[in-house]
């Protein structure tokens, strides 16, 4: 009895929230047009899954969170495991990089459109542009953390440069590397919606405005809210699969340099 | 480690240098990518003229009541859930319910409600920076140590003393750290909504300028964007150490002994 409370409360929050809209919206306190019952905005979700139509879109977006993602995450980790590795990389590249990172990724949007036009091109090279820098700087700081001591002990033993690369530095810095890559996971579905919604015809982001200018309103809240439940999927997934990769990582950096 | 930007610096001027000879030669296109120098012209030109200051003006109009409502909701409600495990349970499941939703999403609900202008940008900016500054509000304060509420509790500090000398002190460092976080996002959201749906203000200032085809109005506005971006960061890193090493000073003085 005393640990079921636990999770109960804040369970039944949200349930009493859900129908608390339903009756706001079955009353019409709200105006009905903008404000449908949970009901129907579940049942307008349900539909719109099973007619394929939110899968279509989906499937746009997130193939283009997954390209420019990609992109960013092999520029962000070679980036930052050169630049922590040679100093000389690092002070050639430090100042550009610094110079770009302040200038809100939402801003390039318009740029991305004057040279790369609105359809795919500019859309994934802003959603790289976004994930870059957290990839990026959490690779550096990992690397540039990773013990001095043990990559002089290496090299006493006349391991090469790719060889401690390999063997101590990635497997040493990849916790820093896996949480870059997890912010970035997030920034690149932010982006994918923001791009969608300034320009294009394909796309969650495209489809949930969409059905706000012809007033769809319940297509409309069904797309926020499969968002959030993609969103949260994302994140678990990405959770799930550092877990897993890491606990090799550790285990492998243990083996091959402890003993 | 003085001298070692050097390199770097000097790679940017080439850059700059080469974009500038391939627009000057006529190699990229002037209408997308102008001179450098005519962008720095034209962003001298749009300062003194008043339009871009007018511009960031009209977006920080809306950054700032957007912001300070996220700061004193989250702070609040942070400072709730991380000291009463009640209410912690209550509030837990709505908000990892609500964290995962990309804010920019809400845009065209808020847009129903609220329609086009400032109430809209003001609830969004407020949305998306509410956020951060709740997590490390609430983990900071649910990371400090017991034995500091016990002594308090000892000492029989009423609840408001408690808070405000000693679970606000310790929990300061990951407040500020969400405070700043949410300086980016609010610029951020600041910008997407003027995108989506702007009138006025920076990030509309950038759009007209593409579309009607004045590119180096165009890059100005962004490298400008990108100066106060910076300059906003700065600022606030800033003024976090010098308040949070006076709180430091405070903290050791009065809890350590």
């Amino acid at each position: 009895m005393r640990r079921e409370p636990r999770h109960w409360s804040g369970v039944v929050l949200v349930i009493l929230l859900l129908v608390a809209w339903e009756a706001v919206a079955r009353l019409e306190l709200v105006r009905a047009l903008f404000f449908p019952p949970a009901t129907a905005i579940f049942a307008a979700l349900w539909s719109l899954t099973a007619s394929l139509d939110l899968v279509r879109e989906y499937a746009a977006t997130l193939w283009r969170a997954a390209a420019g993602f990609s992109l960013a995450a092999c520029l962000g980790i070679a980036t930052g495991v050169v630049m922590g590795f040679y100093r000389p990389a690092f002070s050639l590249l430090e100042p550009l990089i610094e110079m770009l990172r302040p200038i809100p990724t939402v801003a390039l949007i318009p740029v991305a459109i004057l040279l790369l036009g609105i359809d795919n091109a500019m859309k994934i090279f802003v959603i790289a542009w976004a994930c870059f820098f957290p990839v990026w700087i959490n690779t550096l700081e990992a690397v540039r953390a990773v013990d001095k001591e043990l990559m002089d002990t290496a090299r006493t033993f006349r391991f090469s440069d790719p060889a401690i690369l390999a063997k101590i530095v990635l497997p040493f810095a990849s916790p820093g590397i896996f949480t870059g890559l997890r912010i970035s996971v997030a920034f690149a579905l932010i982006l994918a919606v923001i791009s969608e919604m300034i320009a294009g015809e394909t796309g969650i982001g495209r489809f949930i405005i969409e059905s706000e200018m012809a007033f769809r309103i319940p297509q409309m809240y069904a797309g926020v809210f499969s968002l959030a439940i993609v969103g949260y999927g994302l994140n678990r997934i990405f959770l799930l699969a550092e877990q897993r990769i890491l606990r090799w990582h550790y285990a492998s950096a243990r083996a091959e340099i402890v003993s | 480690m003085r001298h070692s930007r050097l390199s770097g610096i000097v790679l940017v001027i080439v850059l700059l240098a080469i974009c500038e000879a391939l627009s000057r030669s006529g190699i990229v296109a002037k209408n997308y990518v102008p001179p450098v120098t005519v962008i720095l012209q034209r962003g001298f030109e749009l300062f003194a003229s008043g339009v871009l200051p007018t511009a960031f003006l009209d977006t920080f109009k809306r950054l700032a009541p957007g912001y300070v409502y996220a700061a004193l909701l989250g702070v609040g409600l942070g400072i709730l859930m991380g000291s009463i495990p009640r209410i912690y349970r209550l509030f837990n499941t709505l908000i990892e319910l609500l964290r995962p939703l990309p804010s920019a999403a809400i845009i065209p609900v808020i847009m129903l409600f609220l329609g086009l202008g400032d109430q809209m940008k003001i609830f969004v900016i407020a949305w998306a920076s509410f956020f951060p500054i709740l997590l490390s509000t609430m983990h900071g304060v649910r990371s400090i140590e017991a034995t500091l509420i016990d002594t308090a509790r000892t000492f029989r500090f009423g609840g408001a003393r408690t808070l405000l000398m000693f679970v606000i002190p310790a929990a300061s460092p990951q407040i500020a750290t969400g405070l700043r976080l949410s300086v980016s996002l609010a610029l951020i959201l600041g910008v997407t909504t003027e995108l989506v749906a702007g009138e006025n203000g920076i990030g509309f200032l950038i759009l007209q300028a593409q579309r009607s085809f004045r590119a180096a109005d165009m890059y100005a506005g962004v490298v400008t964007l990108g100066i106060v971006g910076y300059l906003l960061n700065w600022a606030f890193v800033t003024l976090e150490s010098q308040i949070l090493s006076w709180h430091r000073g405070m903290t050791i003085r009065e809890i350590v002994p």
